[in-house]
């Protein structure tokens, strides 16, 4: 096991940006070691949280289902329910992508349908889950 | 210097010297790879040679299609918009060559004229002696823009070679492209996107107010600026198409181009300065809400290319870094921004609303 994976990740990150970068004969070298430092930041943010977050959108779409009080049609609702009886099969985040595919899948169809049905109070609460998302997914980063 | 960057130069004296056979003692001095080059490879050539037996030193820019990019375009297309726009006011470099048999290098390639001593870098414009210069720089940038808006894509001449859409079916034509690469390309479900999506669908601009060359990318990034803060070349032009004039506007204002300073229009100027000196260069009063469907248009579109990105990085042979970035960075915020457009609960902590 490597211990404190993400900490190892900045940490390289850091020896390829300040001290590998800037020794690259050539602009694209060293242009392409920063960009690399800049993913590996990325990736040791994505290592500590990325079963958490997404934990959290399922976690929030089951809730958003279980809450429905506009009922879709017949086929997406049985869809759905088939969602809320289904579990993740381990913690990997792998398994984890998976059940968040479905998830977002069956979000999708449920917010085109409030629309159209003018189910203006769910249509609010999905735009409210993917700010949420979309803020839990984001990268915090210098520039 | 890296084998393969010596073979290339070799390569590339070995084909001007024959191309150019008027001018004598013709050698490549120095090569350099571009850094930022996302749809071709770009290099940077510094040329020595006799013309009319005079010593000449000249620059030049080689760009060759990669094996994989980070958009799928048409460099005939480009070449011949540079071409187009070259004997116009709005500055580009001057293309020479475009060579499209891969047997030559390779890949097919253009190479132009070099603009020395000019930056393309957004950051600059936050520190001395550019920020100073950020008035100077983005009166130019959108009097540029509202200026090309201005000009007759039949007297341009693109409409030689460029599909020309009506007035009513500009939008829809843009929104069905980048739609589709969406949904060719994503590797996950999009939630954001499709909802956007479906929001442009049911607000299409009835009819644009006029046709004309759209550059398709132009933002901070993809010109040349002098050390006085000149524009001296607007660059990659890869996705110019005949279109509505509002696209290039919204496309040039979305926050992502300015960030982290988002409230500045690509890094330069409030977006409602922006607004005025394109509209006073194009002649054109923007009507809010078509600006309105352009700009989160603009966001699904940048994300398009983001989700393009990352399937490349994910899928292609490449595996060059800026197409992570692209992928991995820009996605994140292009989603953040169209849920702030569209959102009814939206507190637009990413760009005022403008209509």
């Amino acid at each position: 096991m490597i211990p404190r994976p993400q900490q190892a990740l900045v940490d390289l990150s850091m020896k390829l940006a300040m001290s590998i970068a800037p020794d690259t004969q050539s602009a694209y070298g060293a242009s392409n070691a920063g960009m690399i430092a800049m993913l590996m930041q990325c990736l040791a943010q994505e290592f500590d949280r990325a079963a958490a977050v997404r934990t959290q959108d399922i976690d929030e779409l089951t809730a958003l289902f279980e809450s429905l009080r506009d009922v879709p049609p017949e086929s997406l609702s049985n869809r759905i329910a088939a969602f809320l009886r289904g579990t993740v099969e381990s913690l990997r985040i792998e398994h984890l992508n998976a059940r968040h595919a479905q998830g977002m899948e069956l979000l999708i169809e449920l917010h085109a349908w409030a629309e159209t049905h003018r189910a203006e109070e769910l249509d609010r609460e999905i735009w409210n889950f993917l700010a949420r998302h979309a803020d839990r997914h984001a990268y915090q980063l210098a520039v | 210097m890296h084998p393969a960057l010596a073979a290339l130069r070799d390569a590339i004296e070995r084909y001007l010297a024959r191309r150019w056979p008027h001018l004598q003692d013709f050698k490549v001095s120095n090569i350099q790879q571009i850094p930022g080059g996302a749809s071709r490879e770009t290099y940077r050539i510094a040329a020595t040679f006799r013309e009319n037996g005079a010593p000449t030193q000249r620059g030049y820019i080689f760009r060759r299609d990669p094996p994989s990019s980070l958009i799928d375009t048409n460099r005939a297309l480009e070449y011949r918009t540079y071409e187009a726009v070259y004997p116009t006011s709005v500055p580009v470099p001057q293309p020479l060559i475009l060579e499209e048999d891969p047997g030559e290098l390779e890949r097919p390639f253009s190479v132009m004229a070099e603009i020395a001593g000019c930056e393309t870098a957004i950051p600059n414009f936050a520190v001395p002696p550019y920020s100073a210069l950020r008035e100077h720089i983005g009166m130019q940038k959108w009097s540029i823009l509202g200026s090309l808006a201005k000009m007759d894509p039949a007297q341009l001449g693109v409409t030689k070679f460029m599909d020309v859409p009506t007035r009513e079916s500009c939008a829809l034509r843009e929104l069905d492209y980048w739609a589709g690469v969406i949904a060719a390309d994503s590797l996950h479900p999009q939630p954001i996107a499709a909802a956007a999506i479906r929001w442009l669908r049911r607000e299409l601009p009835r009819k644009a107010e006029k046709l004309c060359l759209v550059h398709g990318d132009y933002r901070s990034g993809n010109f040349l600026y002098d050390q006085t803060g000149k524009i001296r070349g607007i660059l990659d032009w890869e996705m110019a198409h005949i279109g509505d004039p509002l696209e290039d506007l919204a496309w040039s204002l979305d926050p992502l181009w300015g960030w982290p300073e988002r409230h500045l229009a690509g890094g330069l100027l409030p977006r409602r300065r922006a607004i005025d000196i394109w509209q006073a260069a194009s002649g054109i009063d923007v009507d809010p809400d078509a600006l309105r469907w352009w700009q989160v248009f603009a966001s699904v579109k940048g994300l398009a290319i983001w989700i393009s990105s990352t399937e490349d990085f994910a899928n292609g042979t490449t595996k060059e870094p800026i197409l992570a970035m692209a992928g991995w960075v820009m996605t994140d915020r292009q989603n953040r921004i169209l849920v702030d457009r569209l959102s009814p609960d939206s507190t637009y902590r990413y760009a005022e609303p403008l209509a």
